[in-house]
């Protein structure tokens, strides 16, 4: 059985797949790790395969989920992003992991962009909010780079999250937005400014 | 999007239908794990606990080739509990596992359901003369092992838990 009936999406760096048996090394090297913390983590070797494979099962039931997102040009995976709903949450999440070693290069970036635009044009998603830890800075940081913006009124998950609420697809749609994610994006793949060597001084 | 379909296989006995696990078992399942029932098998859950476990269930198909089958009695539909081969980080082996729901009780649908999962198991997953995990004071569990025909091999720990290593038959021994 494969994770084949998922849909793949590629970016300009990137390409997002299913979440298949062979990329459950890297996923467990993050989840049992201290850099899980803020999604219930460090897991024990039990839990987090059972949270792999409800990653992976997600899919079947809602037809949405995680992709787990890969280097276009060496294949090795970089982190998660894409749609989470399980039940009692409130509403459909957008949500992303990038693996801790791999941080800092937009990649969580470019792959929330571009799993975001899938649920909006293809799946006919009308709208997305992101639950996210407080503390968790690098995250909000992201959200509000995605345009996202702290909903006061929303409910939460359970009391201990941030609500960030994501543009809807006619907000995105051609906007301003919608450029400067795109040019930001592009910059980390082709920097406008790069160093020719050394100051001398 | 609607949900997608995996190549789970179906089983069909006398009185039962094993499918794969469906969105809309999640209320039953929940029901089952606030029961004292469920302590035996990794209960109590809440909601969340109960669709974690459904949803891994259908990944654990896709990430094993094999799983847990959710047990339908033929004439009412009804969902009345689940079967099949489950291997996870912490089994030694593949292990044969069964529930059934209250309603189930009493009436050889576990053994039913059982048989059918393990001889699926043996014949078409590679998995023949498997082990089961049976808690101690799981009387009706242990019961139904040595109904199946399983001998007890020795006792270990599952996840923590201080539980008897029951050893099935090969299916040619069944004959």
């Amino acid at each position: 059985m494969t994770a084949s009936a998922i849909p793949v999406i590629e970016t300009g760096r990137l390409v997002l797949r299913g979440p298949e048996a062979k990329d459950y090394p890297n996923f467990k090297a993050t989840f049992t790790s201290y850099r899980a913390r803020f999604m219930g983590g460090p897991l024990n070797p039990y839990e987090a395969w059972m949270l792999y494979a409800a990653e992976v099962g997600h899919w079947q039931i809602r037809g949405f989920g995680m992709w787990m997102i890969h280097d276009k040009a060496t294949g090795e995976t970089l982190g998660m992003a894409g749609g989470w709903q399980p039940a009692g949450w409130p509403e459909r999440e957008i949500a992303w992991i990038i693996w801790p070693e791999k941080a800092g290069k937009g990649y969580a970036l470019e792959a929330t962009h571009a799993a975001r635009n899938y649920l909006y044009t293809q799946a006919g998603w009308d709208g997305a909010v992101s639950y996210i830890d407080p503390k968790n800075l690098d995250s909000i940081r992201l959200a509000e780079r995605l345009g996202a913006k702290k909903d006061h009124d929303a409910q939460t998950i359970d009391g201990n999250d941030a609500v960030y609420r994501h543009p809807t697809p006619a907000q995105l749609r051609d906007s301003q937005l919608a450029h400067g994610i795109e040019m930001e994006i592009s910059h980390y793949a082709d920097p406008l400014f790069k160093p020719k060597g050394w100051a001398i001084d | 999007m609607t949900a997608m379909t995996l190549p789970i296989p179906v089983i069909e006995t006398e009185r039962l239908i094993l499918r794969a696990p469906h969105g809309s078992d999640l209320s039953h399942m929940a029901a089952f794990f606030e029961t004292e029932r469920s302590h035996f098998v990794g209960g109590p859950r809440d909601l969340d606990g109960a669709w974690q476990a459904l949803v891994a269930r259908l990944g654990h198909w896709v990430l094993n080739d094999h799983g847990l089958w959710h047990i339908t009695e033929k004439a009412t539909r009804a969902f009345v509990g689940w079967a099949g081969v489950i291997f996870a980080p912490g089994w030694q082996e593949p292990e044969l596992g069964w529930t059934v729901f209250d309603a189930a009780e009493g009436r050889g649908i576990a053994l039913e359901a059982a048989t059918a999962a393990r001889r699926y198991a043996a014949l078409h997953q590679g998995h023949d003369g498997v082990i089961s995990y049976v808690r101690p004071d799981n009387h009706r569990s242990r019961a139904l092992a040595q109904r199946l025909g399983a001998t007890l091999e020795t006792t270990g720990t599952l996840r923590g838990t201080p539980c008897e290593i029951w050893r099935h038959p090969k299916q040619e021994d069944l004959a």
